[in-house]
């Protein structure tokens, strides 16, 4: 415990809600435009490669349309018009992680798209922080922290800010 | 849920509630016939019976209090000590609402309206008062009886009884064990127990499953007991066993037959039962049969006959999950249909031979399925009755009630939603349309008025009818009030249906006077709202002098629905068939434009609005390609019609409806979703707001 306590960025950690205190957490992660970004495993529900959706009138740019999930009508997510980046064509690696996400009003269930899929990554206090420091290009509100995983970075997502979607 | 008690509750709610509504059904067929048979008052009873038992197990102690009087009541009418007056019925139907209000009180915890309560209750008491004074030997006993237990206390203190419990022979049949009964005593204070055995038959016809045997139980306690906690231990089997409670801390032993009293006392039998007379009593079961055991008989056949055709409550969301299970089945069927083409795979013949089983099978587990969910309306019908009786009370109105097709069956959720705007309709033909009798006298009508509820399948529709034979609209007063409220201008010129219409605007309300009935103009366009939120449409038709109809037409189901399938460039959409009126092929000369805009078109003589929809809904194509193909569906909604541009037509199926706020959010002239038979989603199309989008442009 001291050798944490020592550490400058253990008390922004504690901040992190989404980060237990020392406890291992295990985040999927996936490629979006070149960069690492992750999700809280145990939200996700099923990843899927990547189908036509029906496009939904009057809905935001970033959401994609709608598809069939085993009879539920679910609505996809484009995750990087979400975070405002370039669009690219969907190709074979294109997949869909269909997330549970927690509301207010209840829990919904949720897709979204990235380039593709790839690894669990397990993350402490001591290969997490908190990232003030850097500018992301991302709102804020969506980043729950960094992880270290061996030489890269990896930019872990709130998932319940990242899908609170404005319509 | 988990609480083994408190499901046992909420059942006791469900029965309690049928028990309720089983006495109204009853008291309003002794109202109609004037006079009563013995079979109808013994269902009341029973009813009330066991709705005191009930009651009392839960300790529900207003609920059980309260249904003991009425029980005492009923009792006398069934033994004959007491006619079925007016006055008696009309205290008992106000009894009912009392019930209805203790139950909720119990169930949701609702106010308790005392004062009603009391004032029905010292009613009830004050029927049955003088009863005492006019059959003097039956209720000298009775009123002892009632007493009893009052003096019984005052001479004795109360810790010492002795208790002859004689079960029923069958008693074991019902799951009751008499041993654990005895043992439950204990708990009061020490016991000391004799069996008296001279009951049992000869060995040769000893039926191992009867019980022959009387027991005398002594209690000792050093505190004292009431009587009312000895009998407590026995409620679930009061009408299975005879009782004597005798105290024997004191002098004098005062005993009551506990189950009830007041019909013990005339049928004869002394109030104190001795072990010589129960052999016989045995035979013929329960204390109140002892007066009537041959008409208990056809009663409790004609019980069993109820129970065999009656249904089993489950859970709405188990068989919705078995619905959603079977639109999937549909749509896995249907994908499969496409191999079924003996054009295009020859080879598969016997594959195509079992998919169009299959199909045959689906649709009829389908509609099967869907039937589930069904109830006759009488659900919902049934409760007019009553209310009518109740309001025609209360304007000094003669007035009957008429169902046909109460036999009719709806989708559960329908029937719930229906509710609310059928009794609106049905107070607003009590409150204006029906005339008082001296108008109807001095019209030349019959005196008492009527209003018929009507429901009928027509075509994958339900229709109901609300109608009365009263004045009908009046279109004068109506077009007056309009102008007035500011509904219309006071130069437009409407013809007499167009007026009648009026009464759904918002703000709109004729009635004179606001009475606590309906006129306080929020009703007709609430009403009309929640029908259209059923996917329904309401219309008035009335003729002056003679009466006046509403009809409602509503879809069968919620959760299936007939549906076009279009095209608007390569997006499917669904509009479904009810309000499809016609599609149609328009030449590009016969849209009017306004600017570049297509504004209207002439349909039957008319210039209706008409609406591209891929401007609506912003698809990416071309918007002039729709106007070249012509192709244009009429729809009507609020019988408002409106024309849409589509680019083909192709199936018209059944399909699943979905909700899209169940994990997205309500859109816009979009009222769901549906899966197709290639698996994927198409957005279902809400006609009725598109309709009024176009108006609003």
């Amino acid at each position: 415990m001291a050798e944490i306590q020592n550490n400058p960025a253990s008390q922004a950690i504690e901040d992190i809600d989404e980060l237990d205190e020392n406890v291992k957490s295990e985040w999927l992660s996936f490629k979006l435009a070149g960069l690492d970004y992750a999700v809280d495993i145990l939200r996700v529900q099923e990843i899927r490669v990547w189908q036509a959706s029906t496009r939904i009138p009057y809905s935001p740019s970033y959401v994609n349309g709608l598809i069939n999930l085993r009879g539920s009508i679910v609505p996809i997510v484009d995750l990087r018009t979400r975070l405002g980046m370039d669009t690219k064509e969907y190709d074979s690696e294109t997949v869909v992680l269909i997330m549970d996400v927690e509301f207010e009003e209840g829990g919904k269930t949720i897709g979204i798209i990235v380039d593709a899929i790839s690894e669990v990554v397990q993350t402490d206090v001591n290969n997490s922080q908190l990232s003030p420091e850097f500018d992301l290009s991302i709102d804020k509100n969506f980043v729950a922290g960094i992880a270290d995983d061996g030489d890269k970075m990896v930019i872990l997502l709130k998932v319940d800010t990242l899908l609170d979607l404005d319509i | 849920m988990s609480d083994p008690l408190e499901r046992f509750k909420a059942v006791f709610f469900d029965e309690s509630a049928e028990a309720i509504d089983a006495i109204e059904r009853n008291l309003l067929n002794v109202d109609d016939a004037s006079d009563m048979d013995s079979e109808t008052i013994n269902d009341i009873f029973r009813s009330a019976h066991s709705l005191k038992g009930g009651s009392a197990t839960f300790g529900m102690g207003s609920l059980t209090e309260f249904t003991h009087v009425m029980e005492t009541l009923l009792d006398k009418v069934r033994a004959n000590e007491l006619s079925l007056t007016q006055d008696i019925l009309d205290c008992l139907f106000s009894s009912l609402d009392v019930l209805r209000n203790l139950v909720s009180h119990y169930q949701f915890e609702d106010e308790i309206n005392e004062s009603s309560m009391i004032e029905v209750r010292s009613e009830l008491e004050r029927l049955l008062d003088p009863s005492a004074s006019s059959s003097a030997p039956a209720a000298a006993v009775a009123s002892a009886a009632v007493p009893a237990s009052a003096p019984a206390e005052s001479a004795t203190d109360g810790t010492h009884w002795r208790i002859e419990f004689a079960p029923d022979p069958q008693i074991m049949m019902t799951g009751n064990d008499p041993l654990r009964y005895i043992e439950e005593l204990t708990d009061l204070g020490e016991i000391e127990v004799s069996c008296k055995t001279s009951g049992v038959p000869q060995f040769g016809t000893l039926e191992p499953t009867n019980i022959h045997l009387i027991w005398t139980v002594e209690v000792k306690s050093k505190e004292p007991i009431d009587e009312e906690a000895l009998k407590d231990v026995f409620l679930w089997i009061e009408d299975e066993a005879e009782f004597t409670f005798t105290n024997l801390g004191g002098a004098a032993p005062a005993a009551v037959t506990p189950p009830a009293p007041v019909a013990e006392a005339p049928s004869g039998q002394t109030p104190v039962a001795t072990p010589e007379v129960q052999p016989q009593t045995q035979a013929t079961a329960s204390p109140p049969a002892t007066a009537q055991p041959e008409k208990k008989a056809p009663a409790q056949a004609q019980a069993s006959k109820k129970r065999a055709s009656q249904s089993i409550r489950v859970d709405l969301e188990k068989i919705d999950s078995l619905i959603n299970l079977l639109g999937e089945l549909v749509i896995t069927q249907s994908m499969l249909s496409i191999y079924g083409d003996e054009e295009k795979y020859p080879q598969f013949e016997r594959l195509s031979e079992g998919l169009s089983q299959l199909e045959r099978h689906t649709r009829d587990l389908q509609e099967g399925v869907m039937r589930i969910r069904m109830l006759p309306i009488d659900f919902c019908f049934s409760r007019f009755p009553r209310m009518v009786r109740d309001l025609a009370k209360q304007l000094d109105k003669s007035i009957a009630v008429e169902i046909i097709g109460e036999n009719t069956e709806v989708d559960k959720t329908v029937i719930e939603e229906l509710n609310d705007p059928l009794v609106h309709l049905v107070r607003n033909c009590v409150d204006h349309g029906l005339e008082t009798r001296d108008e109807r006298i001095a019209a030349g009508k019959s005196e008492t008025g009527t209003v018929t509820l009507k429901a009928f399948h027509q075509v994958g529709n339900i229709i109901i009818e609300i109608s009365d034979d009263g004045a009908g609209l009046n279109t004068e007063r109506i077009r007056k009030k309009a102008i007035e409220n500011g509904v219309i201008k006071a130069n437009s010129q409407l013809n007499d249906q167009s007026i009648h219409e009026l009464i759904f605007a918002p703000g709109f309300s004729t009635a004179d006077a606001v009475t606590d009935l309906s006129g306080r103009g929020v009703g007709m366009d609430v009403v009309k709202r929640n029908i259209r939120g059923l996917g329904g449409t309401i219309d008035v038709r009335s003729t002056e002098g003679e009466g006046t109809v509403f009809t409602i037409r509503l879809p069968l189901t919620l959760a299936i629905l007939d549906g076009q399938l279009l095209k608007v460039g390569t997006e499917t959409y669904i509009i479904p068939m009810l309000s499809i009126i016609e599609s149609i092929q328009l030449k590009s000369a016969d849209i009017n434009k306004v600017g570049r805009r297509d504004v209207s078109f002439k349909w039957r003589g008319n210039f209706i609005p008409i609406l591209n929809l891929a401007e609506v809904f912003d698809c990416p194509m071309e918007q002039d390609q729709l106007i070249e193909s012509g192709l244009v569906v009429v729809v009507e909604s609020d019988n408002k019609h409106c024309g849409i541009l589509v680019s083909e037509l192709t199936n018209h199926q059944q399909v699943v409806v979905k909700s899209l706020e169940a994990n997205y959010d309500k859109v816009e002239g979009l009222s769901g979703a549906t899966i197709l038979g290639d698996g994927s989603v198409a957005l279902i199309i809400d006609v009725g707001a598109l309709i009024t989008r176009v108006r609003m442009h």
